[in-house]
């Protein structure tokens, strides 16, 4: 004869899988408010790190008075730095989908700000103290109005790893308005991508063709 | 809410859920008073045929032909029957050649497959007990008396050893090795409530009188040792697991033979199951038909579709990923060097971390246990291979029953020998 059905054990299993979902559940409802305070906290923090950053543009626009300019290439690349962590954690926000679209917005518009002033002040750093460095600005679109847009940020990134900080990339949301306009007016960026590289617009580039470029007006080391 | 719920994850939960809940109802097992039984004690050994059936196995036949000869029984009672299927290779001449020094009766047939020979040894013993042996198995000496020490009662109508790979050579192997641990142990928590569902091919003992009652082995898509069972307990009968006896078999030690095997064992269990379905929840087969059957039909398929969803999940950056070294000329230096493992908590998936977390636990306590039973202690060398077992061997199962679905769709009925 067969054992008998033990309904208790069924149930006991039932219950046990019931309260791990519920667990599950719970603890998932509350992370997503941790989540979302934190996030809060990071957007405030963000804005005050875009403050320290406007201020610390100042102050180094000061400093270029006193031709410091062991002092600024430090705090430049301390500040590009933050910059690149900013740029990375709104990424990782983007891909999980985990922000608000209006908070996404908000801060997208503070970080290319950010870019823009930062490539100002590449720049002036260049003329001013004979740094030896390329700046690109690169225009980018959404997927859907930029098929290209992604296999050039692979060939930008490329580039970046392997000639690090002699080459400044300055990603720039093409769809955006006000500074980013008057930059596309002024570069005549009517597609996307366009880069903009020492000044000069350029159309779709691979890495081999970004360094042949760069190498063609400038005398780095890796060149050759 | 800003987190989406998506087809995808709620499948992953309910597939999640599904197996939670099966180890669950197994573990439970553990919290049970042990029912003590006395084994069966015999005032006179009984008769026992041994059937070999072998087809091409020239160089396995022999240590398995000794080793039966090594068993503490007497040798009066043991009746040794060795059924050539058709061999191409030298098997016979070994066959002729163990026959000059042990007493063993050699069979032959052309290839017609390993139930028809089981069948022609089942058809002339007169034995009380059949016992079925690969011949790619090795028995230890004492496994033929614990074994016939379980059937304490008329209903038990198998009684099986724990297998264990003969020396596990490689990493495949080796991983083989714990799968075969960890069902060995999963099958002792379920003989407590009969729902053993597959009596293994080596040295398996059948009373024979009940194998003849239900009819012999059958073709059953090239899995008769699971078919077998699954008649046996259509028949009510009860299948024994006895953790005392060893049998070490030689496990695939190449990818390509492994896949052949697996693509056998899983569509012969899958199609097997499909013939029982009668059986689901019918009250006299209680637990069997409750949640044994069920789930043999469903839960390699469904194990696949959960495995291929969380790749599906990771398709997009292993896209981008592999883009990314096709645009840069496959720059690996480049690429491995600048890599960077940034980790944000509060990023983290908390669905995909709890699910990977509880199932990565459960199943190394299976291990353990599992460890356990086999009397092996769990040391380093088995780190690497139970790591990886741990990480891998569920998406390479998922890939073989990926084929046995296409299969199954194609209409192929045929299952590699």
């Amino acid at each position: 004869m067969r054992k008998n059905l033990l309904f208790s054990r069924y149930a006991i299993a039932g219950f046990v899988v019931f309260m791990v979902f519920v667990t599950a559940f719970m603890l998932g409802t509350y992370m997503e408010g941790v989540r979302n305070e934190s996030l809060r906290v990071n957007i405030e923090e963000q804005r005050n790190e875009l403050n320290d950053l406007l201020l610390q543009y100042q102050y180094i626009s000061e400093l270029e008075k006193q031709q410091n300019c062991e002092a600024l290439a430090v705090i430049f690349h301390e500040s590009l730095e933050q910059l690149d962590t900013q740029s990375q954690r709104l990424q990782g926000y983007e891909e999980q989908r985990k922000l608000e679209n209006s908070d996404y917005k908000r801060l997208r518009k503070a970080y290319t700000v950010s870019q823009v002033n930062y490539w100002l002040l590449a720049k002036r750093l260049k003329d001013l103290c004979g740094m030896q460095y390329s700046d690109i600005l690169y225009f980018f679109s959404s997927p859907k109005n930029c098929a290209d847009c992604e296999n050039q940020g692979i060939h930008l990134d490329y580039v970046k790893k392997r000639l690090g900080d002699e080459v400044l990339i300055f990603a720039l949301d093409g769809s955006e308005e006000g500074i980013i306009a008057l930059l596309k007016a002024n570069y005549e960026v009517e597609r996307f991508p366009t880069l903009v590289i020492d000044d000069v617009p350029y159309n779709y580039s691979t890495n081999e063709e970004i360094i042949e470029i760069l190498c063609a007006e400038n005398d780095y080391g890796w060149c050759a | 809410m800003i987190q989406s719920f998506t087809f995808t994850k709620v499948f992953i939960w309910i597939v999640f859920m599904f197996f939670l809940y099966y180890a669950v109802f197994w573990f439970l097992v553990l919290f049970e008073p042990e029912p003590k039984v006395k084994r069966k004690r015999y005032k006179q050994w009984p008769h026992v045929t041994i059937a070999i059936p072998l087809f091409n196995e020239e160089k396995s036949v022999e240590p398995t032909v000794r080793s039966v000869f090594g068993l503490d029984y007497p040798r009066s009672k043991l009746h040794v029957v060795c059924i050539n299927d058709g061999s191409t290779d030298k098997s016979l001449q070994v066959l002729r050649r163990l026959k000059k020094e042990f007493p063993i009766e050699i069979m032959s047939q052309t290839n017609k497959g390993k139930y028809v020979a089981l069948n022609k040894a089942l058809a002339k013993t007169k034995s009380p007990f059949f016992v079925s042996l690969d011949a790619d198995s090795m028995v230890e000496p004492d496994a033929l008396k614990i074994l016939l020490g379980e059937f304490t009662k008329k209903e038990v109508a198998a009684s099986m050893p724990i297998m264990k790979v003969d020396k596990p050579k490689n990493w495949l192997m080796r991983w083989q090795q714990l799968e075969y641990m960890t069902s060995v142990y999963l099958k002792t928590l379920m003989q407590e409530r009969d729902c053993i569902p597959v009596a293994p091919g080596p040295f398996t003992v059948y009373r024979t009188e009940a194998v003849k009652a239900v009819g012999g082995y059958r073709k059953a898509h090239y899995v008769e040792d699971l078919e077998l069972a699954l008649r046996l307990q259509a028949h009510h009968y009860i299948l024994r697991q006895s953790d005392a006896a060893i049998i070490s078999t030689r496990a695939p030690q190449t990818l390509g033979q492994y896949y052949r095997q697996r693509l056998r064992w899983y569509g012969g269990t899958f199609r097997n199951a499909f013939d029982y379905r009668w059986m689901v929840l019918r009250r006299a087969y209680k637990d069997f038909g409750v949640i044994q059957i069920p789930v043999l039909m469903s839960a390699g398929f469904l194990a696949m579709f959960a495995v291929f969803f969380v790749y599906l999940a990771q398709a997009k950056s292993f896209w981008y990923n592999l883009k990314y070294l096709y645009l840069t000329n496959f720059d690996l230096w480049t690429y491995f060097s600048t890599m960077t493992f940034t980790w944000d908590v509060l990023n983290t998936d908390f669905f995909v971390f709890a699910c990977t977390v509880t199932l990565l636990l459960l199943s190394a306590l299976l291990i353990k246990l599992a460890l356990n039973t086999g009397r092996e202690s769990f040391t380093r060398k088995h780190v690497p291979s139970t790591v990886t077992f741990l990480l891998f061997y569920s998406t390479v199962t998922a890939a073989i029953w990926f084929m046995v679905g296409l299969r199954t769709l194609m209409g192929k009925s045929g299952w590699t020998r």
